[in-house]
């Protein structure tokens, strides 16, 4: 096993130096051929540690390898030893099973995508370093090692973001990913510096004892890492960076920003989620934040006219609720949405992918339109995508979703009467997120053309349908197959559940209430769907006047709420104010100091250098005057 | 017996026209010549020094500084030559290549 | 025989008149042939101080042979008396400077009178004889000795290298 998990690691990064070093030399489709063998290799091995585990006891299902020593610091109570190791459990190996398998579908996808972009090497060795620092990140031995990951998929989603770095609003996204989730890693360190300091040990498995048995922790502590979770989560208020992510290239956002790293925070969660039960009032903060993050991308995507940018909107939408799962204590609930969610969301933004190749990079949805002639199937599997996104039955989404909101619903019905209103906004994100996703797939594929003339869309090369089938049937079945909670049909917990904490309110539903919630839920999809179809479905000039003269609040969701507005006034420009203070005060203050000496040293140097006239004799007689005060001095 | 203090003086006396030779003069090779008044005046200190209790090694101590001088005046004089023929000069204030 | 003293002073009068000629005559000439006068003075003085080995060497290698090298060096470059050099400021402090170095030697030495013994836990020296002084030498000192010999091999290449000839100079 420990093979196993050591070659889990260095496969990725060995293939990321191997192409970032050689790439420039291997031409056409190697670098992704390549890329895609690694990534598929992985996924081999993911099942292999998978079957591992799950052959060993139900409490016993841990594999704990350290590789070597990596530091070994202070003695006594203060010591910090740290193995550069991975630690197999359920949760690790589930997360490491979709990273690498949705992972490998999307490196399949991109080796048609980037065919004939330049530096498409580049591209692959970046890929690479990803897969392996989200490895790191999910198998790391302690939480030095996740952190390691956490920083490495961001370095590698601002490298992805920034990959076509000629373009302005590429380079730019690119840093704005960076700055706002280092303001997360600052709650994730703080976090990493108290937890170290209440128990001794950063390392999982030994955490998990300590984490148990611990009665309370310090809410602000868990908080820390909520708001590193919020950061790589892209959660309120720190998921600005997300939309504008989406410069980078199409499988990047489908691998990197809806898929795998968005989700690290929930991982994060998970991992040290008895540290959030015993943490008090912490859960709450993070069930609300979700709710509020929820809802409040829900309804900025309402309006986004750029296709990426909806599904961005919605995947922060996405994310809002499987911390609200979290908050909740449906620690499962939450891993459940994160693999579903996985699923449609790599297989919607590949589609999206596909008709934006199609159409030679246009992402305007209003551009769009009548493209099922054209892809047929690309839109069959765009639509089981959105359908399970939306929250339709059978498909995917419907099952993890309706969970979460059972669980809410679950917990007011016990009592928690605030509950309720999470509940209540849940389904409201749930109505509009049906909405919007029927908007844009009818903007898109319904509805007459008004494609360019000159472009003549054309389905996707192979690759690339064969990920978009793959995942199309997994967005059918990977709900279902996982686990429906009305029938007490649920593998994916009685798997994950023993390593995460126990929900701190437990509550069940009756049957036929379940049942009759589940119908509820599901009539307001299917409801706020046709809606959305109706609306942009017919003629196309009303709906866009709609949109164009819509009312203020309309306004301001096109604007979406403004936040970056609001950031550029509350935190940009004072800083920036505060930037140019300090610059001209190293220009005038500073420099002047440092300039004014090297004048001085040079006014001295002048007159010493007068002194240096080349006249031996000058030389001698200053010579003689030492010696006699010295001899005077020794004669005292 | 003469006392010491005398050859001290003496030797005071010889090392200080040295001193003045080498900081008055401009010609090199008088300035050479001074500095070996002041290595004899030196070489005089020792013996008369050591007259007493250990005439051998002082004048063994003497014999050494009398090498260093002859090795001294070998490499000055070869000095002078090549300064010579740079500048036409044995004048000291002629060669002012230090000057800053 | 002379009396000691009397030797005493009339080396030490030998001596200083050299010493003063040289410092003052301007022809480089006259001023090396008055360094003879003071090396034969001081190697007078040493005879008188019972140092009879070290004033035969005096003799030899200094009036010898240094002097020859020098008058080599002044007959090779043709020299003429240097014209006469004026007391300026920088002179007189000079001057001034070497009056004080002469104070500043002079007096801790009269103070100290006679020096005793005390400097050494060895036993006394015996007499400065050839001898005495090659045992000295060749056991006691053996390893300065040998360094000396070095120095002046060393000292005998650098002269060489720097008095010859090479084709970029003109010749003299």
């Amino acid at each position: 096993m420990n093979l196993v998990a050591a070659l889990l690691l260095a496969l990725p990064l060995a293939m990321a130096a191997v192409l970032g070093l050689f790439g420039r030399r291997l031409h056409g489709k190697l670098p992704g051929v390549l890329a895609f063998g690694m990534a598929a290799s992985c996924f081999g091995l993911a099942v292999a540690a998978f079957l591992h585990l799950r052959g060993l006891p139900e409490h016993a299902r841990f594999v704990e390898a350290s590789f070597w020593r990596w530091m070994d610091l202070g003695v006594g109570d203060s010591r910090l030893a740290l193995d550069v190791g991975v630690y197999l459990d359920p949760l690790s190996v589930t997360w490491t099973l979709f990273i690498t398998g949705v992972g490998s579908l999307i490196f399949l996808y991109s080796i048609a995508y980037m065919e004939h972009e330049e530096g498409a090497w580049r591209y692959f060795s970046y890929l690479c370093l990803f897969l392996f620092s989200m490895l790191i990140l999910v198998l790391g031995e302690n939480l030095v090692l996740t952190f390691l990951g956490w920083e490495g998929v961001g370095l590698c989603s601002y490298l992805l973001i920034g990959f076509d770095y000629g373009k302005e609003i590429a380079a730019r996204a690119g840093r704005k990913a960076f700055i706002v989730n280092r303001i997360g890693d600052v709650g994730f360190l703080i976090g990493m510096f108290w937890t170290w300091k209440l128990f001794g040990t950063l390392g999982h498995g030994e955490m998990k004892p300590l984490m148990a048995a611990a009665a309370t922790v310090p809410p602000l502590l868990a908080l820390g890492y909520f708001v590193g979770a919020c950061g790589k989560s892209a959660q309120l208020p720190l998921f600005v960076w997300l939309p504008d992510a989406m410069a980078g290239p199409t499988p990047v956002s489908a691998l990197i920003h809806a898929a795998t790293m968005v989700t690290a925070g929930i991982y994060l969660v998970l991992r040290l989620s008895p540290l959030f039960v015993a943490a008090d009032w912490a859960l709450d903060v993070v069930a609300w934040v979700g709710a509020a993050t929820a809802l409040f991308a829900g309804l900025i995507a309402l309006r986004q006219r750029d296709i990426k940018r909806v599904l961005a909107y919605s995947t922060v939408s996405q994310l809002g609720y499987m911390f609200l799962a979290c908050g909740l204590g449906a620690f499962g609930a939450a891993a459940f949405h994160v693999i579903t969610h996985a699923f449609f969301k790599a297989l919607l933004f590949l589609g999206s992918g596909a008709v934006i190749h199609a159409l030679h990079g246009e992402q305007d949805l209003w551009k769009m339109g009548g493209l099922k002639h054209h892809l047929p199937k690309t839109a069959r599997a765009m639509t089981v995508g959105a359908f399970a996104l939306a929250g339709i039955f059978p498909f995917a989404g419907f099952f993890s979703k309706d969970e979460i909101l059972g669980v809410a619903f679950a917990q007011g019905y016990a009592g928690h009467t605030s509950r309720y209103v999470l509940w209540g906004m849940g389904v409201l994100t749930a109505a509009l997120t049906a909405f919007y996703t029927a908007r844009m797939m009818t903007l898109c594929f319904g509805g007459t053309s008004r494609v360019d003339p000159h472009l003549h869309p054309h389905e996707a090369p192979a690759p690339m349908a064969i990920a978009l089938q793959v995942l199309m049937v997994l967005s059918i079945v990977g709900g279902v197959g996982l686990g429906f909670e009305a029938l007490h049909w649920m593998p994916l917990h009685r798997w994950i559940d023993p390593v995460l904490a126990a929900a701190p309110h437990p509550a069940h539903l009756p049957a036929a209430l379940n049942w009759g919630l589940m119908a509820l839920a599901m009539m307001i999809a299917v409801l706020a769907w046709r809606i959305g179809a109706k609306w942009y479905g017919g003629d196309f000039a009303p709906a866009r006047q709609a949109e164009l003269t819509a009312p203020r609040l309309a306004k301001v969701l096109l604007g979406r709420f403004y936040v970056d507005e609001i950031y550029a006034a509350l935190i940009v420009r004072p800083l920036r104010f505060l930037a140019e203070l300090c610059l001209e005060f190293d220009r005038r203050v500073v420099d002047g100091l440092f300039r004014g000496a090297g004048q001085l040293s040079a006014l001295l140097a002048t007159g010493v250098r007068l002194a240096q006239n080349g006249v031996v004799h000058v030389y001698a007689f200053w010579m003689l005057v030492g010696a006699v005060i010295l001899l005077t001095l020794a004669l005292k | 017996m003469v006392p010491q203090a005398w050859y001290f003086l003496l030797s005071a006396l010889l090392f200080g026209l040295g001193v003045a030779g080498f900081a008055a003069r401009r010609n090199t090779l008088v300035m050479f010549m001074s500095v070996e008044l002041m290595l004899n005046a030196a070489n005089l200190v020792f013996i008369a020094g050591a007259r007493d209790y250990l005439p051998a090694r002082g004048s063994a101590c003497a014999l050494f500084v009398i090498a260093v001088a002859a090795a001294e005046v070998a490499v000055g004089l070869a000095l002078v030559l090549a300064i010579f023929r740079l500048k036409k000069s044995v004048v000291a204030d002629d060669v002012r290549e230090l000057r800053a | 025989m002379l009396s000691e003293t009397t030797a005493f002073l009339i080396f030490s009068a030998i001596a200083l008149v050299g010493a003063v000629q040289v410092v003052t005559r301007r022809n480089p000439v006259h001023a090396a042939l008055w360094l003879v006068g003071a090396f034969l003075g001081v190697a007078g003085l040493f005879l008188t101080l019972g140092a009879g080995l070290l004033g035969a060497i005096q003799v030899m290698v200094y009036a010898g042979a240094i002097m020859v090298l020098f008058l080599f060096v002044i007959l090779l470059l043709n020299l003429d008396a240097t014209p006469y050099e004026g007391l300026s400021v920088a002179r007189g402090a000079s001057l001034f400077v070497a009056a004080a170095t002469v104070a500043l030697i002079a007096v801790p030495f009269a103070q100290a009178g006679e020096l005793k013994a005390a400097a050494t836990a060895d036993a006394p020296d015996l007499p400065a004889t050839a001898g005495n002084v090659a045992n000295v030498l060749f056991t006691q000192y053996a390893l300065p000795f040998e360094v000396v010999s070095l120095l002046l091999l060393i000292a005998m290449v650098g002269a060489i290298h720097l008095a010859r000839r090479t084709r970029r100079d003109e010749p003299v």
